[in-house]
């Protein structure tokens, strides 16, 4: 395992008179893109199991769901922090 | 593994990874498809009547663009997909590197060909200094001697990047380039072939595949990118030669080769870099020897929008260097090396990808003209090729 350089050398372009729009432009496409993901996931779930309508998830399943839905949060307004 | 990259040194990303790809790369075709052609459009219609003059090169269209809501959004979203190409390959490459570093180890006692690395050659700042394309670290960067990343990024990323229009094996603008060379000269021999800048070998492996007889050598300055060169190279049974140098100072004799190519490489170098370029091309080259570029259409050959549309990358995609080079004339820095006149010429050529083997040969019948998708990633892409006979 080793880590992608993280530090941005160059120009970060801004195309905007106000940047806000600029973050506000990525963060719906990072909001699109796990839309996506999620769909392409659960087509594959509903293909291998059927429908999850009435599925109750154990505990531990949901504290791993309350982690991943707090990195999803991190990873669409990340965008601020760039 | 990523849609492209099925050979030995492919990654192995996640349900969600692979997904995230294929989203980025619908998004990119979205934008350099559909939204281009809108923007292209209502330039012409909207804000084209409304400027006092037409306008006289790329740089005005730009001025005048640049206001424009849709051209923003345009902007706004090809850049944000450019961060999620990388974004999407990043954290299968990294958490792969050791594998990647240990399987291209054994792939290196497999085949014929070899790498030779020059650990003293100083990697210029137009590419260790700026993450070219917003690619994180670059060519360049690595974190030990086996390291191998830089290209595997490089190359999973050309595969979400480039929705499907450099072919199946992200090899297209080379096997092009050697369909075209073999068409329009099939008496030439090419016993020694040189690819300049050739990042992970994927266009330097289909001149061995065009001439199976020759010597095939790669060059680059980043020895990550060559590592993985390697590795890919034997991974795919291809015996090519990957050495680390400079275009600009050949490790060569005068008159080494038969043909010299590059592709995609002369736009990320500063003018005086192209210059050089030019002349270690003319010198290396035998007598009856080619040098061949596939690169971008020059800007004094387009209508201003269209120079404007290929050089938003320069203003937008970390490629400082990319309309320094489009302002230039192909024939003249030929000419400039000392290059005979009489022996430039400059054509284009169809996508084999895109429009087959049988297509493509019928086209090189007639006149290569310059269109609207020459050198435009999107669909119907069609090559531009330069060079010049020693």
């Amino acid at each position: 395992m080793t880590q992608a350089p993280k530090v941005n050398r160059g120009i970060k372009p801004q195309v905007f008179d106000d940047p806000a729009i600029d973050a506000l432009v990525k963060m719906l496409l990072e909001l699109a893109s796990e839309t996506w993901v999620t769909r392409a996931r659960l087509a594959a779930l509903e293909a291998k199991v059927g429908s999850v309508e009435d599925l109750v998830l154990p505990p531990e399943a949901e504290a791993q769901l309350a982690a991943e839905r707090d990195a999803f949060v991190k990873k669409i307004f990340g965008v601020l922090e760039r | 593994m990523t849609r492209l990259v099925t050979h030995d040194l492919a990654v192995r990303p996640t349900r969600n990874e692979l997904a995230a790809q294929d989203f980025t790369s619908s998004l990119r075709g979205h934008v350099l498809n559909h939204m281009a052609a809108t923007l292209k459009t209502r330039f012409e219609s909207d804000i084209a009547p409304r400027l006092p003059e037409p306008p006289a090169d790329g740089r005005a269209v730009h001025a005048a663009i640049r206001p424009d809501t849709y051209f923003r959004f345009y902007s706004a979203m090809r850049i944000g997909a450019q961060e999620m190409v990388w974004a999407s390959v990043n954290a299968a490459v990294h958490r792969d590197a050791s594998r990647l570093a240990q399987t291209a180890q054994v792939l290196a006692e497999r085949g014929t060909g070899s790498l030779t690395l020059d650990p003293a050659l100083e990697v210029p700042r137009s590419v260790s200094a700026i993450d070219v394309h917003h690619m994180p670290g670059s060519y360049s960067a690595e974190t030990g001697a086996d390291d191998l990343t830089a290209g595997a990024t490089y190359e999973n990323g050309l595969s979400v990047f480039s929705f499907g229009l450099m072919g199946k094996n992200l090899d297209d603008i080379g096997t092009s380039s050697a369909f075209w060379l073999r068409h329009a000269h099939p008496d030439f021999a090419a016993k020694a072939i040189l690819d300049l800048g050739c990042s992970v070998g994927h266009q330097t492996l289909p001149w061995k595949q065009a001439y199976p007889d020759a010597h095939v050598t790669g060059i680059d300055v980043a020895a990550p990118c060559l590592r993985y060169a390697h590795g890919r190279a034997q991974s795919q049974e291809v015996d090519a030669h990957f050495v680390q140098a400079n275009a600009t100072a050949l490790p060569w004799p005068d008159a080494s080769f038969d043909l010299v190519y590059s592709s995609m490489f002369l736009h990320e170098l500063p003018l005086k870099d192209i210059k050089a370029v030019f002349a270690e091309c003319r010198r290396v080259l035998k007598p009856g020897g080619l040098m061949l570029h596939y690169e971008l259409p020059p800007n004094n050959q387009l209508s201003a929008y269209d120079g404007f549309y290929l050089d938003w990358d320069c203003w937008y995609n970390n490629e400082p260097y990319y309309k320094g080079y489009r302002d230039q004339d192909p024939a003249t820095l030929c000419a400039e090396a000392g290059f005979p006149a009489g022996g430039f010429f400059q054509t284009v050529v169809p996508s084999l990808a895109w429009y087959g083997d049988a297509a493509v040969a019928e086209a090189l019948k007639g006149p290569a003209q310059i269109g609207g998708n020459t050198g435009r990633l999107a669909d119907g892409v069609q090559w531009f090729v330069y060079g010049n006979w020693a």
